[in-house]
C-alpha cells in the first residue's frame, strides 16, 4: 500500500522516535476529524453557493480565496473533509467486511479452495489500484456509494492477504491444536483462538487502508469520476483548480492539495506508529 | 492379562507421513515415499497406571501421542479408549468423545492462547462439553482446580494472561485444562522437558498426584529415563517407529534386555570412546526414517549386530514376567 511506503519512509527519517511520529499523525487526524464534525460551525460560508467575486486572492474575508464561480475555497476545504471521511469509511468497512472473513475462513480451511481464492485475490492485488477503481467507477457511475464500492474492491485483497497469511501461521500454533484437543468446534476455534491473534495486524491495515482510500477517492474525483459537483470534494477542486494554474491562481490547487497531503500523511504516520506498538514484527512478515 | 480392565488398548498403530515430492517424481514412482514415523505399535494402559514411552528425539513418540487421541489421523490401527472405538468415531462424535482423553504438550508457552485469560482457557472445555450449568458454577470448578494445581490465590490467577505467568505456572494451567473434564486417559508429551530443573520435580509430583486422584490411564512420553522411572508403573522403549522393549519399570531397570535400552541406561560400555560417558547415546546418528535399515532397525548402531539381524522382523518376544523385547539374541 502506498500509505505504508510513506509511513516507512517517515519512520526512516525520524529514526527511533516513532512515538513522536505516532503523535504527530494522531494530531493531524484529530484536526481533520474536528473539521469534518464541526464543518458547519467552522466554515465561514456555504460551500455550495457563490459568496464573493470570482477568483479572489486569499484575504481576510476569504482566507483561501475564491474560485472561478466565487465559491469560498476555505469553506470547501473544510466541508471536503466530510466527503473524504465518508467515502474512506464506507470503502474501508466494505473491504474489511469482505476481506477479513474470507481470509480467515479460506486460510483456515486451506487446500484447493485456498489456492483458487488466493490466485484471484493476488491478481486483483497486483492490478494497479487506481486503474481498477477507474474501471469499476466508470461502470457503476457517480455517487457516494458507487465510488465507495469501486474503492472497496481495490482493497479487499489487501485484507485478505494480511489475514490469510497470519491465519496460515497461527493455525499451526500449539494453542490451536490445544483447542482442537479439548473438542472445540471450528467456528469457535476461528473466533476465539485465531481471530484475536490476527486482529492487531488488522487494525494497522485498517488505518493504512483509510489513507489509501482517501487518495484513491481524490484521484477518481480528479478524473471526474467522483462526486457530482457542486458537492465539496478535494479531488474535484484540485482538478478544477489546475485549469487556472497558468494564470497564477495558485490558491485553487495549493489548499485542496495540501488537505489531501496532510490527511494522508496523518493516517500514514499514525498507522506506522500503531504498527510498531501493536506488532513489532508484522512489517517483515509481509 | 484381563483386557477389560484396560482403559486404553492400542493395536498395530501406524502413522506414515507422505513425503513432499514433485509431480514429475510422483509420476515415475509407483509407491509414494513416506516417513514411517510410527510403524505398528501396540500397548494397553489400565486405570491409574502410567505407561512410559521413552526414546531418542525422532523416534516417533510425539506421533504416537497425537495419533492415539486422533489429533492426527493414524494411517492404520485400532484404538479403544474407555470401551469406545476411537478409530470409528467421526466428526461430532469424535469431538464429544474428546472429554475422555486429553493431552499435555511439551511447550507451555505455545499451548495457551495469548489473548485468553487462563481462567477462561481452563473453563472453555467445560463450556464445550456442557459441564456445569452456569458461569458461576463453572468458575467455581475452575477455582477449585486452580487450588489443586497450586495456582494460588486462585481468584487472582483466574484473570491473568499467559504472558504474566512463569513456565511452571503455565504448565499447571495446561494440566488444569486437561484434567477439568475428568478424562479417563491422559497423554503427557515431554510435559516437563522445557521447564527449569527447579520446578520440574514439582510438576512431575503434581502429575503423579492427579494420576492417582483421577485414576488416569497415563501415557507418559519422555526422553528422560529418570522421570519415567519416577512416574511410571511400566515403560516401553521406542526406536524409529517401533517399540523395542516393554516391561514393568522395576524389571526394565533391573534387567534391561534390548541392546538399545541397555545403551540408554548406560548399562553397557559405549562402543565409540569419543562419545562422552554421561551423554548416554548409541554410536552414530539415528538413521533417517525415510531410509530405514532392513531387518532390525537398530542393527546399524548395535554393538551386538550380526548377519541374522539384517532380515529379522522386530516382533516383541515374551521373555517372561510380562517382559517383552524385540531382540531374540539377548535373553
Ligand atoms: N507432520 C509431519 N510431517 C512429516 N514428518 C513428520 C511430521 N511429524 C513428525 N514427522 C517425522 O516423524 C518422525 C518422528 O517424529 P516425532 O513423533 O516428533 O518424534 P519424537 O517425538 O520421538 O521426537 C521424525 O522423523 C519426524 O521428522
Ligand atoms: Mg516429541
Amino acid at each position: 500500500m502506498l500509505s505504508e511506503k510513506i509511513g516507512k519512509n517517515i519512520k526512516q527519517l525520524v529514526g527511533d522516535s516513532s512515538g513522536i511520529m505516532f503523535l504527530v499523525g494522531l494530531f493531524l487526524l484529530i484536526i481533520f476529524v474536528i473539521m469534518a464534525v464541526f464543518a458547519p460551525y467552522l466554515a465561514p460560508y456555504s460551500p455550495i453557493k457563490p459568496t464573493g467575486a470570482p477568483l479572489l486572492h486569499p484575504q481576510a474575508s476569504h482566507l483561501m480565496g475564491t474560485d472561478n464561480l466565487g465559491y469560498d475555497v476555505f469553506s470547501r476545504v473544510i466541508f471536503g473533509s466530510r466527503m473524504a471521511f465518508s467515502i474512506a469509511a464506507i470503502a474501508t468497512v466494505v473491504a474489511a467486511a469482505i476481506g477479513i472473513p474470507t481470509g480467515l475462513i479460506v486460510g483456515y480451511i486451506g487446500g484447493k479452495l485456498d489456492s483458487v481464492i488466493t490466485m484471484i485475490m493476488d491478481s486483483v492485488y497486483t492490478f494497479p489500484g487506481l486503474i481498477l477503481a477507474i474501471a469499476i467507477a466508470a461502470m457503476l457511475g457517480q455517487g457516494l456509494i458507487n465510488i465507495s464500492l469501486s474503492i472497496a474492491v481495490v482493497y479487499i485483497p489487501t485484507y485478505y492477504r494480511v489475514i490469510r497469511s497470519q491465519v496460515v501461521t497461527i493455525k499451526s500454533e500449539l494453542y490451536v491444536e490445544g483447542a482442537r484437543a479439548i473438542g472445540a468446534k471450528s467456528p469457535t476455534i476461528l473466533s476465539k483462538y485465531v481471530l484475536p491473534n490476527v486482529l492487531p495486524s488488522t487494525i494497522v491495515v485498517l488505518s493504512m487502508n483509510i489513507a489509501d482510500a482517501i487518495m484513491t477517492e481524490a484521484g477518481l474525483s480528479f478524473l471526474g469520476l467522483g462526486i457530482a459537483p457542486p458537492t465539496p470534494d478535494w479531488g474535484y477542486d484540485l482538478s478544477k483548480g489546475q485549469q487556472f494554474i497558468l494564470q497564477n491562481d495558485w490558491w485553487l490547487v495549493v489548499f485542496p492539495g495540501l488537505a489531501i497531503i496532510l490527511i494522508v500523511l496523518g493516517f500514514s504516520m499514525f498507522s506506522e506508529g500503531l504498527n510498531e506498538y501493536l506488532n513489532p514484527n508484522i512489517g517483515e512478515k509481509r | 492379562m484381563n483386557k477389560t480392565e484396560s482403559v486404553v488398548v492400542v493395536k498395530d498403530l501406524k502413522k506414515y507421513f507422505p513425503l513432499k515430492i514433485s509431480w514429475l517424481e510422483a509420476l515415475r514412482k509407483k509407491e509414494k515415499p513416506t516417513v514411517k514415523a510410527v510403524d505398528g505399535i501396540s500397548f494397553d494402559i489400565k486405570s491409574n497406571e502410567a505407561l512410559g514411552l521413552v526414546g531418542e528425539s525422532g523416534s516417533g513418540k510425539t506421533t504416537v501421542g497425537r495419533s492415539t487421541i486422533r489429533l492426527i489421523e493414524p494411517t492404520n490401527g485400532s484404538i479403544k479408549i474407555h470401551n469406545q472405538d476411537i478409530m470409528r468415531l467421526k466428526g461430532e462424535n469424535l469431538r464429544k468423545a474428546r472429554k475422555n482423553f486429553q493431552i499435555i504438550f511439551q511447550d507451555p508457552m505455545a499451548s495457551l492462547n495469548p489473548y485468553m485469560s487462563i481462567g477462561k482457557s481452563v473453563m472453555h472445555p467445560l463450556e464445550i462439553h456442557n459441564i456445569g450449568s452456569s458461569f458461576k458454577e463453572r468458575k467455581e470448578m475452575v477455582l477449585e482446580l486452580f487450588n489443586k494445581v497450586n495456582l494460588k490465590p486462585s481468584s487472582e490467577f483466574f484473570n491473568r494472561f499467559p504472558r504474566q505467568l512463569s513456565g511452571g505456572q503455565r504448565q499447571r494451567v495446561v494440566i488444569a485444562r486437561a484434567i477439568i473434564t475428568n478424562p479417563k486417559f491422559m497423554v503427557s508429551d515431554e510435559a516437563t522437558a522445557m521447564l527449569d530443573v527447579s520446578v520440574r520435580s514439582q510438576v512431575l509430583k503434581l502429575m503423579l498426584q492427579l494420576k492417582d486422584e483421577y485414576k488416569l490411564a497415563f501415557l507418559f512420553i519422555t526422553h528422560d529415563l529418570a522421570s519415567a522411572k519416577y512416574i511410571c508403573e511400566r515403560i516401553s522403549v521406542m526406536y524409529l517407529g517401533k517399540i523395542v522393549e516393554i516391561a514393568s519399570t522395576r524389571e526394565l531397570f533391573e534387567h534391561p534386555l534390548h541392546p538399545y535400552t541397555k545403551i540408554l541406561m548406560g548399562a553397557i560400555p559405549i562402543p565409540d570412546p569419543t562419545i562422552k560417558r554421561n551423554k548416554i547415546m548409541p554410536k552414530g546418528e539415528i538413521p533417517s526414517p525415510t531410509d530405514m535399515p532392513t531387518g532390525c532397525r537398530f542393527r546399524t548402531r548395535c554393538p551386538y549386530a550380526k548377519k541374522e539381524c539384517e532380515d529379522m522382523d522386530m516382533k516383541l518376544i515374551d521373555m517372561g514376567n510380562n517382559h517383552l523385547s524385540a531382540c531374540p539374541f539377548i535373553k
